[in-house]
């Protein structure tokens, strides 16, 4: 796999990496969610890795070892989530390539493995009735997805 | 849309005064009790507080969890995990029904649940840990 621009979208069947954290390895929807820094940005992204460019051991170097699980999404699966109920007025979250930057320095991290980071986009709707519950809908999806694939302990 | 179903509770006394029975939980560094599921929970929680959480979050989540478990008996533990900006979410699944509690790190707290089946969302959020009665009756069924 060739790594894209920041901002293009992952190749269909791509596998993505998400560390995270829980007292039972199941994968939670707390996985998913933003955090104040990264709404801030001018697009907001959930921090995820190209499994084809970073491996898991990588990941959690890269993380600090902060975390203790990561697993696994396909950016297909990712790209046919809808929130439940349906509104069609909310976009489908994608995945883009995006630099990764150590958090120090603010400068692109060079650490192995950066090049594969990417990131999951639009978990960070607003303007709809009920956003909130619908946004948490999308976080409990993509936790379902993430536990029905693979997982592994760090 | 809301699909909250009539709590039932087989017992005698009132929620309230279930309620008023569980005031005096013990501290979530408190591991004395034989609630042997609970106390794993703390142990977990106590490994982010200072990291994750603050020591505030993870009493408030404790002691909402350990009320829960007393008036709602057989209430697994659940899911328990850190979120950004040092919240600790708790989370409760079965084959139709998802129940999320968020407490927040200004110690607010936001309960979701998902009706896997009919797509029904709810959610409450409130400016503390509450048993609320939504609240009670989502977890029902996933008791």
């Amino acid at each position: 796999m060739q790594r894209g621009n920041d901002g293009d979208k992952l190749p269909a069947g791509a596998l993505i990496l998400r560390l995270f954290k829980s007292s039972d390895g199941t994968v939670p929807p707390e996985a998913f969610q933003l955090s104040a820094k990264d709404k801030q940005q001018d697009v907001p992204r959930l921090s995820t890795s190209a499994e084809a460019l970073c491996t898991r051991a990588q990941a959690h170097a890269i993380t600090q070892r902060r975390y203790t699980h990561a697993c696994s999404l396909n950016v297909d699966d990712v790209r046919a989530l809808r929130p439940d109920p349906d509104d069609p007025r909310m976009r489908s979250p994608d995945v883009e390539w995006e630099t990764a930057l150590d958090p120090s320095s603010g400068q692109p991290c060079t650490q192995p493995g950066a090049e594969g980071h990417c990131g999951i986009t639009e978990l960070d709707q607003g303007g709809l009735a009920n956003i909130k519950a619908l946004r948490k809908s999308l976080y409990r999806q993509l936790a379902r997805l993430a536990n029905d694939r693979a997982r592994a302990t760090l | 849309m809301i699909a909250v179903r009539p709590i039932e509770f087989p017992q005698t006394e009132t929620v309230a005064q279930v309620r008023s029975l569980i005031r005096a939980t013990p501290s979530i560094f408190d591991t004395s009790t034989a609630d042997h599921p609970l106390v794993l929970a703390k142990q977990f929680v106590s490994t982010l507080v200072g990291q994750e959480i603050s020591e505030d979050v993870a009493e408030r989540a404790m002691v909402l969890l350990a009320d829960l478990r007393q008036v709602l008996p057989g209430l697994d533990v659940p899911t328990l995990a850190p979120g950004p900006d040092g919240l600790l979410g708790m989370t409760w699944e079965n084959a139709r029904y998802h129940v999320n509690i968020e407490v927040l790190a200004d110690g607010s707290v936001e309960y979701f649940g998902e009706d896997l089946i009919s797509h029904a969302l709810w959610s409450e959020d409130h400016t503390e840990p509450t048993l609320s009665d939504g609240l009670l009756a989502q977890l029902q069924q996933v008791r």
